[in-house]
């Protein structure tokens, strides 16, 4: 094996730059540096939290299959993977050996067989909820020659905080 | 209650109620009603609480379930994001020898189920108004995009007690290896009441701060020193927590504001499930009131968008919460604010 794929067999998660937050069935990841949420599910956190770089790809599926008392096929790890480098949560983006493309998600259930037992690794960016990101501030601009605290119109909730003629946001007292 | 009321301001209510109780009846609502109203809570910031509400009665199929859910969890993720620049934000105060004060916010964010559930923008930061220039100078060095902070220069804008006052009965809370400062709780009820009554309840979330902050009281509440001795403004918060207690269930047997809270004026529970159903209506602040200088005839149309809630002009002009008709107050709110633009217009040099 060369060196570059021993390294890519090794896969090791991203630390610096995240906010992770835990929940019972899933993991939220806040990237400080891109500015973008992350949900990643059970079998992709379980991923996600074995790439410590010293552990090879079969060994995470031998810690999934004990953790979620089911077998694990190899290829749910790379699926993860894939996921996880491409949502930059991964310290060097990944590549399978040998080149292979990546499976799709319907081409992993009929590969793997995970469908009855282990959720489909999945790894989604979290948006700001459509209404909450078009909170009516944004149709209002901050007005010139007013104190910082009258630039956006009272009483509407929101607030300048960039300057004048820059939009006004939601504050969220 | 049952989710029955055609009244979308009745069902937000029927939703978020008691959402710091462990074990609540399950929320039956139509899929018609939970269509409807998801809009309006992501739009107000409950769609976290929302989905808190209805996460173990709603399938998670449901598409409005599902919304609710990915609001959840934009504000949860958020919400630990906030809190490491809080962290981050008070360790500079520390070594600057700043002793700032939270209020809002995160100061009650902390009481809810989870952090999450209660969004919050931007940081309102309290500082003595000694400490305001050392403040300036910190502030110059911290990252803008970092830190939404919304500074005080004391508690004017905020309470009618002294600063001195109000930080002598604050306490500290520890959270990891960072101590941030606090209102106690008789001064935040306090505060987050009024603040709620000049906005004129425009957000479900801020009643649910009361309800957040009356649920997790301790058993030594001190009610004199939460009411105060201005016996408008006592008035003002019992009618707060009366509307905590008929829209959200909380319980004030055996409080002081026992009596008050049943009974509240005719008109006050309509104003606020009128201004739920439509929070920031989109017609209201369009145009700034120069423009009727230029075109007097909109003027009509222009005081008709600005005209107040009844809950908004009552406090504005120091009003009693009674069962007088509002309209006296509506139009003294709206003297008063032309007045200020004209006093306003008169400073700003010509062009």
């Amino acid at each position: 094996m060369s060196r570059k794929n021993k390294y890519l067999a090794l896969p090791h998660a991203r630390e610096e730059g995240l906010v992770v937050e835990e929940l019972p069935d899933e993991l939220l990841v806040y990237d400080l540096e891109r500015h973008k949420a992350h949900c990643l599910n059970t079998t992709a956190a379980l991923v996600w939290k074995h790439c410590d770089g010293v552990t090879p790809t079969p060994d995470i599926a031998l810690i999934l299959r004990d953790e979620l008392n089911t077998p694990v096929d190899e290829e749910v790890v790379w699926f993860s993977l894939e996921k996880l480098s491409r949502a930059h949560l991964l310290r060097e983006p990944i590549q399978r050996p040998g080149g292979n493309a990546g499976l799709s998600r319907r081409e992993l259930i009929r590969k793997a067989g995970i469908a009855a037992a282990v959720a489909v690794p999945l790894v989604t960016t979290i948006l700001a909820p459509t209404a909450f990101a078009s909170l009516s501030c944004g149709q209002f601009s901050c007005l010139p020659n007013r104190p910082p605290a009258e630039t956006c119109p009272t009483g509407s909730g929101c607030q300048c905080v960039s300057g004048p003629s820059g939009p006004c946001t939601a504050s969220g007292t | 209650m049952k989710g029955t009321a055609s009244n979308y301001g009745q069902l937000i209510g029927f939703i978020l109620a008691r959402f710091w109780c462990d074990s609540r009846p399950p929320v039956e609502l139509s899929d018609e009603e939970l269509t409807s109203l998801t809009p309006l809570l992501i739009k107000t910031g409950a769609g976290a609480l929302g989905w808190w509400q209805i996460r173990d009665s709603v399938p998670s199929s449901h598409p409005s379930a599902s919304e609710l859910h990915q609001s959840y969890r934009f504000h949860t993720i958020q919400a630990a994001v906030r809190l490491d620049r809080i962290k981050r934000l008070f360790r500079h105060l520390r070594t600057a020898d700043l002793d700032a004060l939270l209020v809002k916010g995160w100061a009650v964010a902390r009481l809810y189920p989870q952090p999450g559930l209660r969004p919050y923008i931007d940081l309102d930061l309290v500082l003595r108004p000694e400490d305001f220039p050392v403040w300036k100078e910190l502030q110059a060095h911290l990252s803008d995009g970092d830190y939404l902070i919304d500074p005080h220069r004391g508690f004017d804008k905020l309470d009618d007690l002294s600063t001195d006052e109000l930080y002598g009965r604050s306490k500290l809370v520890n959270v990891d290896d960072v101590q941030i400062r606090v209102l106690c709780d008789e001064d935040h009820l306090r505060v987050i009441c009024l603040h709620m009554l000049r906005h004129g309840a425009l957000r479900p979330l801020w009643l649910c701060d009361i309800a957040a902050l009356l649920a997790s009281r301790s058993e030594d509440f001190d009610w004199d020193r939460c009411l105060g001795k201005n016996r408008r403004r006592s008035d003002w918060i019992a009618c707060s927590i009366g509307l905590a207690h008929q829209l959200l269930g909380v319980d004030v047997t055996g409080t002081p504001v026992e009596r008050r809270a049943r009974n509240l004026p005719k008109w006050l529970v309509p104003a606020i499930l009128k201004q739920w159903e439509a929070p920031y209506p989109p017609w209201r602040y369009h145009e700034p009131m120069e423009i009727y200088l230029r075109k007097p005839m909109g003027l009509f149309r222009g005081l008709k968008n600005r005209w107040p809630n009844p809950i908004e002009a009552t406090s504005s002009v120091n009003g009693p919460f009674n069962e007088w008709p509002r309209l006296p107050f509506q139009i003294g709110n709206c003297i008063l604010r032309a007045t200020k633009f004209i006093v306003d217009l008169s400073k700003t040099p010509a062009q």
